[in-house]
């Protein structure tokens, strides 16, 4: 038996057969086209930063190193972590439990905060080692990813607190929460991107 | 009768909330291992080949845990998570063949 699917079987009466189908697929279709149509954005800066990086390999290469690696590591750990906390969110909300779906949500705004607090203490940290969007193509493209990302973060966790509020207010429990799927499926949309965007400007050199 | 089904069910239902606590615990753990073990590399590793398979399979082990696991598309319509995935499949081998034949893709798009 599958962590997704209950069949409960109850021999006495052919009406006591439940079965149950507790996940489908989560949020709605506009949901899905708006993460596609982000992805599909994200992806494009993707081929960007591979085509320039194959017409300029030195600096590319050299690009790297002179990141802040730290900041790349906590803000994917704090992305990650993040994401874990929605999924427990949607766990709790699923069983029926409505406050401890509104911790979860609330750790995932906590993270969501960290990640903000990172990117600014590194781009701070860039400023003092003499680094802007304008050093060279590299750091054009780096600013250019890692501000975009940091928007679409900002955007998450007004969806997350926006969430919080209707939870709060009544308008999700155990068997209507959609609202709450499509706002959990935004956010690991944002940790997705993020998945790429860290090898490619702070691992791969 | 009907006391003792919902009985029965509630049982199966807070075994199957155990159960996804610990498959996310287990998830959320492996992420973090893939992350550092990524940074490590990046901090110890000299550029080369394999580094970069090593990172991009990385990536890819990543991003089908969090559209399974921690997104629950793991049972959901082939068509939405085969869409999701194929984002963790394509992606790193254009990675792959951008960072190992730089060469072929500057030719193809120099005008």
């Amino acid at each position: 038996m599958t962590v997704s699917t209950v069949a409960l079987t109850a021999p006495a009466s052919a009406s006591a057969q439940v079965v149950l189908k507790e996940r489908p697929t989560p949020a709605n279709i506009a949901v899905w086209i708006l993460i596609w149509a982000e992805l599909t954005e994200f992806a494009l800066f993707f081929v960007i930063y591979l085509v320039v990086r194959s017409h300029n390999p030195e600096l590319f290469s050299e690009g790297p190193a002179r990141l802040n690696t730290l900041a790349g590591v906590l803000n994917t750990l704090a992305l990650l972590t993040s994401s874990y906390c929605v999924a427990r969110a949607m766990a709790a909300i699923r069983s029926g439990h409505r406050k401890l779906c509104m911790k979860w949500l609330a750790w995932t705004l906590v993270m969501g905060l960290s990640y903000c607090a990172i990117k600014a203490w590194e781009y701070q940290w860039n400023g003092a080692a003499g680094i802007d969007s304008r050093t060279d193509l590299f750091f054009t493209l780096y600013y250019y990813l890692t501000f975009n990302h940091l928007l679409h973060v900002l955007v998450g966790m007004c969806t997350i607190g926006w969430a919080m509020l209707r939870l709060h207010w009544g308008a999700f429990d155990q068997q209507q929460h959609e609202g709450l799927e499509g706002a959990a499926c935004y956010w690991h949309m944002i940790d997705l991107a993020w998945i790429i965007i860290f090898p490619l400007l702070y691992v791969l050199r | 009768m009907i006391e003792t089904e919902m009985s029965v069910f509630k049982d199966q239902k807070r075994r199957n909330w155990l159960a996804e606590r610990h498959v996310l615990i287990g998830v959320w753990l492996l992420l973090m291992a893939l992350t550092l073990l990524s940074a490590f590399t990046a901090e110890t590793a000299d550029p080369a080949l394999w580094t970069v398979l090593f990172i991009s399979l990385i990536i890819s082990l990543k991003g089908q845990l969090v559209v399974d696991r921690l997104m629950g598309l793991r049972h959901a319509k082939p068509a939405i998570r085969y869409s999701m995935l194929s984002y963790f499949y394509l992606l790193p081998l254009l990675i792959i063949w951008a960072l190992i034949f730089p060469e072929q893709l500057a030719w193809l798009t120099t005008l």
